[in-house]
């Protein structure tokens, strides 16, 4: 499964997770086929992401897991003795991983 | 000193003009594009704005008009239009065009400078402005409420007065009142141009007391976002500490402690009916017992009288 | 010999008179702008989403003419007070970069994106008014922009530096104008007539042991330039991230717990950043084919 912008929404995708308004309601459920009065509706409701099946829209220039985690390790290269920003860094490489584990 | 903003993209004020005009101390400022023309208007607004009719792409002369009439700080800006004889005989839509004056091209120098004399003084001369917030005073405000209820459409004759005033005045000093007045008539003169621009009136009478004046239909709408934006503005003009407290202690008139609370708004509207009344005294009798009832609430209030229904 | 260099750059930065905007932005709030139908609080939202209008529209509502100087720290409160027609001449007068480079783009997304960290430290630590803070996340590097556009080629050396030699932006800045971009924006607020409430965060942004009045929101915007960094939203060739101030985090007093909980929040609302940031880009391209 992939996270995309409702902007990138097209007809015929099908969401992996069930769609929620500001309000926590239940908008659209988990395997719902995408129209395009439901995109319209989604983009509406000024709902900036959604979760479909697969990986239907290619990112360009996309990073590997490995290149990605390389950028983070870059990034903090220089704080490596501040233990706070250590546990941020920590933290942003575990969520990279799990999302990648999700798709 | 005063500057005079002009805009036009071809060469109307000539040497000749420029020296005879600044020699009568006016400083011109001539400006060939829109863009820094409404600049100016913005961040540093000139005394005066001549410009062409024939000046830039199709909408610029509205843009820069529109910067102008727009904003209520700057309507005492007088606006001469520069037009050629074709035009002047043809006629213009005065009402698009909303300028204090126009000019013929071409023209001497002193002929300009005649106009320009003319359109200051007829400023100084037309406005009974309030000089705080530039709003029309009292005689604009008894015309006005006497229009509306001359008038075959229902108007709602609103009047907002802010609560607590006196003692913010004591406490913080009445720099900072006049700065609350002045963001009051700003509120109200923005919500009532977004919501309801056409037929409305907004005027101030004095000290922290304002009438507007709109539709019946729009009454509710714009009492509501009047209210709304205060209450988002507020905050910025009480310290944080008196605002955490919610209140603050001052003494009263007779030299008693007593607790205050923060800065309201209430509004007391009558609904003029159609052709109900017939003289503006009688609205503002009942406007006050109206205002008698809706200050005694809690908080920021509106509140509408329906007894011209009867 | 120093002191001359840095009063030169100094008044060469006070007199910065126009900064330039994004074409996207301007050419999405123009459109707005024509259609009848749109609120003010419409546009309100999108210049809040922009660096560079949304400190004009501060200089603004603070000028001396409007009435309210050193008052108005909340954006929603200077759109209330300018009302639609100054906002539309304010979008008419801006001017947009004549060459826009991956940079702008960069250091808008990290602004807007540092903004929206300081939202949800600033609510999650119960600040008074968490859209003050946000608003001083957001314009937090307005400096940037100024010695950019005012000290072009130095602009360029520094750029030169950050690559060639592998330092910061903010090293670059010390070593050769002497003056780094979070004091520069400090003047430049402070020039303005903003509240002291935002000058400060600004100023001292990158120092925030030296802030004396606004503590508390020196340190939530120090710190959510950090963690947006970390999150990937830096610009340029300068990718690390900054030194973390103790006494700033000190102040702040997260827990593991609680960065969790920060970071989740972020990654989320930043979706918003990305949407909005590809609505621009396309609105940029509609308009030049239009």
């Amino acid at each position: 499964m992939q996270q995309i912008l409702s902007l990138q929404a097209a007809e015929g995708m099908v969401l992996a997770k069930e769609v929620m308004t500001a309000e926590g309601r239940v908008l659209c459920g988990k395997g719902t086929v995408l129209t395009g009065t439901i995109i319209e509706r989604i983009r509406k409701m000024g709902i900036g992401n959604i979760t479909v099946e697969g990986h239907p829209v290619p990112v360009e220039g996309e990073k590997s897991l490995e290149e990605e985690l390389r950028d983070v390790e870059e990034r903090f290269s220089r704080v490596k003795h501040v233990p706070p920003l250590m546990y941020v860094k920590k933290k942003i490489m575990q969520r990279k991983v799990a999302s990648r584990k999700a798709s | 000193m005063k500057r005079i903003l002009v805009a036009g993209e071809k060469i109307i004020i000539t040497q000749e003009h420029k020296i005879v005009l600044e020699a009568r101390g006016y400083q011109l400022l001539l400006m060939k594009d829109l863009h820094s023309a409404i600049s100016l208007i913005l961040e540093d607004p000139p005394d005066m704005l001549i410009m062409e009719k024939a000046f830039g792409e199709e909408k610029a002369p509205f843009a820069l008009l529109n910067a102008v009439k727009g904003c209520l700080q700057k309507t005492n800006i007088p606006v001469i239009l520069i037009i050629d004889e074709k035009q002047a005989l043809s006629g213009l839509d005065w009402q698009r065009y909303a300028v204090d004056d126009f000019i013929v091209s071409p023209f001497t120098p002193e002929l300009l400078r005649a106009r320009m004399q003319l359109a200051e003084a007829r400023m100084i001369r037309v406005f009974d402005n309030n000089p705080l917030s530039r709003l029309p005073g009292n005689t604009s405000i008894l015309q006005a409420i006497q229009r509306a209820i001359d008038s075959d459409e229902s108007h709602g004759v609103c009047y907002i007065d802010i609560d607590n005033f006196k003692p913010y005045n004591d406490r913080y000093g009445f720099s900072q009142g006049d700065d609350v007045i002045l963001m009051v008539a700003r509120i109200a003169v923005n919500v009532i141009d977004e919501l309801a621009r056409e037929g409305s009136f907004v005027g101030h009478v004095g000290g922290d007391d304002f009438v507007f004046i709109v539709r019946e239909d729009k009454v509710k709408p714009v009492c509501e976002r009047i209210l709304a934006n205060f209450e988002v503005v507020r905050n910025m003009f009480i310290p944080a500490e008196d605002l955490k407290a919610g209140c603050y202690v001052e003494k009263d008139r007779q030299g008693r402690e007593t607790v205050f609370g923060l800065l309201s708004l209430s509004i007391a509207v009558v609904i003029t009916g159609s052709h109900h009344f017939s003289h503006y005294g009688e609205v503002s009798t009942i406007a006050s017992e109206v205002k008698h009832f809706v200050k005694k609430k809690e908080g920021s209030n509106y509140m509408i009288d329906r007894r011209s229904r009867g | 010999m120093e002191d001359i260099k840095k009063t030169q750059f100094r008044r060469a930065l006070r007199e910065v008179k126009n900064l330039p905007t994004l074409p996207g932005i301007i050419a999405k709030l123009t459109r707005m702008a024509e259609d009848p139908d749109t609120t003010t609080e419409q546009m309100g939202k999108v210049i809040s989403k922009d660096h560079i209008l949304a400190a004009k529209l501060l200089k603004l509502v603070n000028s001396a003419f409007y009435g309210f100087p050193q008052r108005i720290s909340s954006l929603n409160s200077a759109i209330i007070l300018l009302g639609f027609n100054v906002i539309k001449s304010l979008i008419i007068s801006s001017s947009i970069f004549e060459l826009m480079e991956s940079q702008d783009v960069e250091l808008w997304e990290h602004s807007l994106g540092c903004a929206v960290v300081c939202s949800v430290l600033a609510k999650r630590l119960d600040v008074s008014d968490p859209e003050e803070v946000s608003t001083a996340g957001l314009i937090h590097d307005i400096g940037k922009v100024a010695i950019k556009m005012e000290l072009k080629p130095e602009f360029e050396m520094l750029k030169q530096m950050v690559h060639d030699r592998q330092i910061s932006m903010l090293e670059a800045e010390k070593e050769m104008l002497g003056i780094d971009h979070a004091e520069a924006g400090g003047w430049l607020a402070k020039s303005w007539n903003l509240p002291a409430k935002l000058v400060e965060p600004i100023a001292c942004h990158h120092n925030p042991q030296d802030a004396k009045d606004e503590q508390l929101s020196t340190a939530i915007v120090h710190f959510s330039d950090i963690l947006i960094r970390g999150l990937g939203y830096g610009h340029g060739d300068d990718v690390w991230v900054p030194s973390l101030s103790k006494t700033a985090w000190q102040l702040l007093n997260l827990t593991q717990q609680d960065l969790n909980e920060i970071i989740d929040e972020v990654e989320e609302k930043l979706w918003d950043v990305k949407g909005f940031s590809l609505e621009i880009q396309a609105e940029l391209e509609n308009s030049m084919t239009s």
